[in-house]
């Protein structure tokens, strides 16, 4: 079969509540690659992760616009989150496991952690007072393959 | 619009005392959203009664982020040692390699 690209975007407002939306919202276009629950699990976690970011860190809780584009080709998602928000100063820091910039927040600092984990690849574009881009990348079916 | 009105069914904790015993049965769907209101929810259970140990029941539990693992860390940084005792029950497989991955295990215990 002629494998051809397929992209969709979504707008967000960011408030916590709208976390579970995007989660479903990119689940919904994974499931055209046929993925098994598992798959299906770390890309919903890991999308989880990059849009609680952009609200709890890129917005700092004031609101903004957060937006999804997902792209398939072939085999593989490629999403990327993006915020309007304050940036990150230091991106290496900001990836570190247990690192939180917001310690006051009770926050894990496992964000970065859990998208690398559960994604083949995660590539973070930032710029201080300008915004944030996470950019999540899986290819589905390998696991089936080896079995 | 405000937060109480999103208050959905498979983001809302349940909680039981039992003696000293709090238990707190997670939602279908742990992410940040539910995770301050359950922070806010435990803490006043924790103030008014008489609590030796917490139990996280996972029971409903399929999905959870790190704002979960957040959630964890905050009672027992907070909560936890001088014969407190935080455990973990009901946990499936996902949950499982999470909890470890985040290293839970060792500071929390699986309950039966």
């Amino acid at each position: 079969m002629e494998s051809i690209t397929e992209k969709m975007k979504v707008e967000l407002e960011s408030y916590s509540w709208n976390v579970s939306f995007a989660r479903v919202i990119v689940a919904s276009f994974l499931a055209r690659l046929d993925p098994t629950v598992e798959e299906m699990e770390d890309v919903k976690t890991a999308v989880s992760e990059a849009v609680t970011n952009c609200v709890i860190h890129g917005y700092e809780g004031k609101g903004g616009i957060i937006e999804i584009r997902c792209e398939i080709s072939g085999p593989t998602i490629r999403i990327s989150i993006h915020d309007d928000g304050v940036g990150i100063a230091d991106i290496q820091k900001a990836m570190e496991p247990m690192y939180t910039g917001k310690p006051e927040m009770n926050r894990s600092g496992m964000g970065f952690s859990f998208m690398e984990a559960f994604m083949d690849e995660v590539e973070v574009l930032s710029r201080v007072g300008e915004g944030t881009t996470v950019i999540l990348r899986k290819t589905i079916g390998r696991t089936r393959e080896e079995v | 619009m405000r937060e109480e009105e999103h208050r959905n069914p498979e983001q809302t904790a349940h909680y039981f005392v039992s003696g000293t015993t709090l238990m707190v049965r997670l939602p279908g769907e742990v992410d940040e959203y539910c995770c301050k209101e359950i922070r806010r929810e435990m803490t006043e259970y924790l103030h008014k009664r008489t609590i030796q140990a917490i139990v996280f029941d996972f029971e409903k539990t399929h999905f959870m982020d790190s704002s979960g693992i957040g959630l964890l860390l905050h009672f027992y940084k907070k909560w936890g040692g001088q014969e407190r005792d935080i455990f973990l029950s009901g946990e499936d497989a996902r949950m499982e390699r999470i909890l470890r991955m985040s290293g839970i295990y060792q500071i929390m215990r699986h309950m039966d």
